[in-house]
Formats: structure tokens, C-alpha cells, sequence
């Protein structure tokens, strides 16, 4: 069943077959008859799941109660991968239209591994990201239309270690930063002060890191997508994927930022890779919230 | 900080709003989902239903008592039939800054005036402000004021202007006037240099229109940590449907089409799932009616 559970891994790029072979060994067999759920929308989540047979119904819930069809999956997809980067709940139903069956990789082990520096967790959750980076770049697509020409990238100065450390310490992640990290993260970066207005997404998006002030990502239709205020991790999908996003990125507020053009070697670049992955799927769900509040405002 | 809430369409009890939810306004006091800050200093709402003498105006309640603990709150809130509401729980830090009176408590409501006003924020340096916003204020507004906080100058400034302080209202009515209080308040903090985040996160309703905002001038502005708000904008919700009851084992707003819509600073239920958010910088736009209007606007101020 093992090798089943590493050929499934197979469609996630990144993975070398001894990685693969590692991480099904930590897979369970799982199945779920027809009529059941994988798990609902806000459940606490135990893991990613790869299917082997049976299909999936994917559907989230609106306002008013009602459903909206997201995904219907079958065998060799995987669902449930937010939660190997955020630890987060279940943004939807993943409901079971005929008989399912499969492996799922435990959360808890995964991440147990990914804090022990496990290079095949690393690796999943350097390729997961991948995936979200793209479903982003998808569903900003969906909602914002015709890509956005690219704008001139702004030149920024070396930042002062002591400066960002100040400015970004009791931030969730940054709080675990240590005096070196904060070393590493000046060196890797560059700093900005941005006036309102002033665009920022170019043809090589970096990681924007908000030290101060505000970003929002916008469609060329007007709509906003997200909004970034101190701490956040911005252009986090299109500095993953490596390709810019069909919407402006915005100096909203004045801002103060931290321009990351690749992440930094070592430890620091593993605590931002975990911070990555989480900004990643929030921005993910709250892409989502965006798509759930046009289609109810529409259906209303 | 605050908690709120503001509600329009079928007529619900009001503890199926403010008591039962597993996140229900109550709760908030010490429990809030997406704030951790205590909101003890108190708890008013205005509530509208047809059977009351002068219907278009709202019965309304105010009381200092830690409003999770308030038996005269909740004798009401198993009684009490509500077909509009706005109602708020208040948050002040805990350093003995704040003034705690009835006067102080939200909503806003004047004398004669429908119009009431619920404010989850805070103007930064709003002493400072203070003087320089009394010329925006209509005397007749001014002159009925009993409160001299941040949230009852905002209730003040909208109040000053709208056409007719005793209404009639439409939401795109309240939106200008909402709009232009806060195109006042963005010059006087220009001129005397505040640049501070400052969230005004507002319910706005008359019983038939409503609006909601959510929007902070300079977001994200702040000298030093620790940080009021910071990665998130501060946070308002809402949720459209017939009615709003416990069905299939959890509270949710039934009939995607329906009439009702509710609004509030954090979902009433720890299950987000039936909810979305006004969007940053926006406001929730709401005209009642069998077939409600309802849309989003963006604030450019």
C-alpha cells in the first residue's frame, strides 16, 4: 500500500523518490463509504488526503445557507493540503459521491517532522506551497479578469537588523525571530518607503514583508482582492510561483516595507518558509471569502 | 474596542441574536472570537418592531452593567421581538482612561431622530480633534448631545449631514452622510498632524436602511508595538438569508434570497462558514424590503 501512497505523491512536483518513499511511510489507508464526508467545512483538520478510488465532491457554504460546487475529485487528487501550512480548519465539505478510498498523511506527524527539519516535509510543504500559489493565481484570474500590465520595480536600501526587529517582534512568526534571523532578514532584503499610490508588482515579484502601513492587491476591474496592514507577508503567491499576478499590488497607506527578492539561506529561511506557507492559504481563504461574497451579493 | 451587531428583516427574538448563538453577542464579553480584549464597560441597542407606540423610532436600552451578567437584559432579550436592530457591547482599555456613564453607551440616538449609530474603534488623539470638529456640528445636533466621546461626534458629524435629522432615510442617504463625516474627520486629522491607525467601523441604521462600514483611516500607522490591529483589518461580517434560528443543529441564517441581513464586528457563531466580510475600506449598503437592496460601496475619503 506504501507504494500506492508514493505513486499518488508522484503529481506533486518537487518531490525526489526517496522523499516521496519517506512520506508514504508516514501515509494511513483511509475509506469512507458513499454518503460520507472526508470532513466538513470548519472541522479541525487531521491531515491531506490522496485519493486512490471513489470520487469527492467538493462545495462550500454561502450565506443563506446555501452550497456552491467547488471541485469534483477522483483518483490521484489530494485535498485537504491547507492544513500542512496553517494548521488551520477546513474551509469546505469534502463530501463522498461514491465509495472512497485512499491514504492520508497525519498532520500531527507531518508536523512533528516539518519542526524537526525533516527534509522530506520540508519538501511537501516547499511543493504544497507551490500548489496554493498556483489555485491562487487561478481563482485571482476568476475574479479580477484580464492580467494587469507589470509596473516598474521601486529600488530600495539595505535595512537595519535593529530597525526591523523593533518594527516587526511581536508579529505571529516573528516572534520566534531570533537576533540572528534578524540579521539574516536585513541582509537578504532591501527596505522601502513607499508613498500612497506607488505600484509595486513587477515581472520578478518579490516577497514584500509590511513593516509599517498598508498594501492592497487590486483587480484592473477595481475590485480590491486583499488588503496588507504591519506584519504581513505580501505578493506571497506570485513570489512562489515566480510569476506576477493579473492584479496590482498598491502602496494603500504610506508604507514602510521589506523587499525580499528569494528567501534567505538557513534557519531564517526555514521560519519564513513556515510563515510563507501560512500567509499563503490565509490569503487563500480570504480570496475565497471575496469569491462567496460577490456570488451571494449577486445571487441576492 | 467593541463588539457590534445590526440587523434587518423578519422579525427574530432577541436573544436568538444577542443570547443563544454559541458566539452570540453576550458571549463577547468576555469571550470575543476575533478580538482579545474584554468588552465589559457596558451594552445599548435599538431595536425596532411595529407593534411599538411611534414605530419608526427605536425602543431603546442602555445599561453599564458587564452585559453578560445583565438579568434585565436578558429577560428582554427572551420576550422582545425585533424586526431592525443595532446593537453594541463596549470595550475601553483597562487603565481607567475611559469614562464609564449610560451617555456614553452606544447606540446613539437624539431626541426625534430615528437615526442611531453603533462605533467599533477609536479616533486616535481624539482630544486634540475635538475643538476643531464643533464647527461640522449643527447646533440643533449639537445642542441635544450628552456625550463628548470619539463615537458620539461620529454619530454627531452623520447627523449633520443628512437632509432631515428625523428622516426619512435611504441607505445611499446615510452612506453620503457617513461618507462626508469622514472626509471632515480625514481634514482635521491632516491639519493637526495625526496620522495614527484609527478604525471606524460603524452600524448605522434608521430600522428601515442600514449601513455598514468598515474602515480605518491610516491603517496599518503606528509608531510603535505593541500594535492595536496589525496584520488584519479590524474585522466586520455579515450574513444574508430569511431568517436567522437554530436549524440542523446550529445557528445560520436560512433562505439564500430571504430578506434579512445580518451584520456584526465577529460572526455569532464560532463557524464562519454562512458568513462573509464587508470589505476593507466598504461599507454593506441595506434598503429593507420583501425584495431588500443590498450592495457594496468603497470609501474614498
Amino acid at each position: 500500500m506504501a507504494q500506492d501512497a508514493e505513486q499518488a505523491l508522484m503529481r506533486l512536483d518537487g518531490l525526489s523518490a526517496p522523499e516521496r518513499a519517506a512520506l508514504a511511510r508516514l501515509a494511513a489507508d483511509f475509506a469512507v463509504p458513499a454518503g460520507g464526508a472526508l470532513f466538513r467545512q470548519h472541522d479541525p483538520s487531521d491531515g491531506l488526503y490522496l485519493i486512490d478510488s471513489g470520487t469527492v465532491a467538493v462545495t462550500g457554504r454561502t450565506p443563506g445557507d446555501g452550497h456552491v460546487a467547488l471541485a469534483q475529485l477522483g483518483p490521484g487528487a489530494m485535498l485537504g493540503e491547507f492544513c500542512l501550512l496553517d494548521g488551520g480548519r477546513r474551509s469546505a465539505d469534502a463530501l463522498v459521491a461514491t465509495d472512497c478510498a485512499g491514504w492520508r498523511l497525519d498532520l500531527a506527524r507531518f508536523a512533528g517532522l516539518q519542526d524537526a527539519g525533516d527534509p522530506a516535509a520540508l519538501a511537501l510543504a516547499a511543493a504544497l506551497r507551490a500548489q496554493v500559489a498556483a489555485r491562487s493565481h487561478d481563482l485571482v484570474t476568476a475574479l479580477a479578469g484580464s492580467a494587469a500590465a507589470a509596473g516598474p520595480m521601486p529600488v530600495g536600501v539595505a535595512a537595519a537588523a535593529d530597525h526591523l526587529a523593533e518594527r516587526l517582534h511581536t508579529f505571529p512568526g516573528f516572534d520566534l525571530f531570533s537576533a540572528v534571523d534578524w540579521q539574516a532578514l536585513a541582509v537578504a532584503g532591501h527596505s522601502h518607503q513607499q508613498p500612497r499610490g506607488q505600484r509595486l508588482d513587477g515581472n520578478l515579484p518579490q516577497l514584500w514583508i509590511v513593516l509599517r502601513g498598508a498594501l492592497i492587491w487590486q483587480a484592473a476591474n477595481g475590485l480590491q482582492l486583499l488588503v496588507h496592514g504591519p506584519g504581513a507577508l505580501a505578493g506571497s503567491a506570485a513570489f512562489v510561483a515566480g510569476q506576477p499576478w493579473p492584479a496590482q499590488l498598491l502602496v494603500r497607506e504610506d508604507a514602510e516595507l521589506l523587499a525580499l527578492p528569494a528567501l534567505p539561506d538557513g534557519a531564517t529561511g526555514q521560519k519564513l518558509a513556515r510563515m510563507l506557507g501560512a500567509a499563503l492559504v490565509r490569503d487563500q481563504r480570504r480570496l475565497t471569502r471575496v469569491r462567496a461574497r460577490l456570488a451571494a451579493m449577486e445571487a441576492a | 474596542m467593541c463588539r457590534m451587531l445590526g440587523y434587518i428583516g423578519a422579525p427574530v427574538l432577541l436573544e436568538h441574536l444577542v443570547v443563544r448563538p454559541d458566539n452570540a453577542l453576550l458571549n463577547q464579553t468576555t469571550d470575543a472570537q476575533l478580538l482579545a480584549m474584554l468588552n465589559l464597560a457596558g451594552f445599548g441597542l435599538a431595536a425596532w418592531n411595529d407593534d411599538l407606540n411611534d414605530a419608526h423610532l427605536p425602543l431603546t436600552f442602555h445599561s453599564t452593567n458587564v452585559a453578560v451578567f445583565d438579568a434585565n437584559l436578558r429577560a428582554l432579550a427572551a420576550r422582545l421581538k425585533v424586526r431592525s436592530l443595532v446593537a453594541h457591547l463596549r470595550g475601553v482599555p483597562l487603565d481607567g482612561s475611559a469614562t464609564i456613564n449610560q451617555q456614553s453607551l452606544h447606540p446613539f440616538q437624539l431626541p426625534g431622530s430615528p437615526l442611531v449609530l453603533a462605533h467599533n474603534g477609536d479616533l486616535a488623539e481624539f482630544g486634540r480633534m475635538r475643538t476643531a470638529l464643533w464647527p461640522h456640528i449643527k447646533p440643533d445636533v449639537a445642542k441635544a448631545m450628552t456625550a463628548l466621546t470619539d463615537s458620539a461626534f461620529l454619530h454627531a458629524l452623520v447627523l449633520s449631514n443628512v437632509e432631515d435629522p428625523a428622516g426619512p432615510f435611504t441607505a445611499d442617504g446615510i452612506f453620503r452622510a457617513i461618507t462626508a463625516a469622514f472626509s471632515i474627520i480625514r481634514r482635521v486629522r491632516a491639519d493637526h498632524g495625526i496620522t495614527r491607525s484609527s478604525s471606524v467601523n460603524l452600524v448605522v441604521s434608521d430600522g428601515r436602511a442600514l449601513v455598514a462600514t468598515r474602515f480605518t483611516f491610516d491603517f496599518g500607522r503606528f509608531e510603535k508595538p505593541p500594535f492595536q490591529g496589525g496584520i488584519e483589518f479590524l474585522s466586520q461580517w455579515f450574513t444574508i438569508g430569511d431568517r436567522y434560528a437554530f436549524a440542523d443543529g446550529e445557528w445560520k441564517m436560512t433562505g439564500g434570497r430571504g430578506a434579512g441581513t445580518l451584520v456584526a464586528s465577529e460572526p455569532l457563531t464560532r463557524d464562519v462558514s454562512t458568513w462573509v466580510e464587508v470589505p476593507e475600506y466598504g461599507a454593506l449598503l441595506v434598503d429593507s424590503g420583501d425584495v431588500p437592496r443590498r450592495r457594496i460601496a468603497m470609501i474614498d475619503c
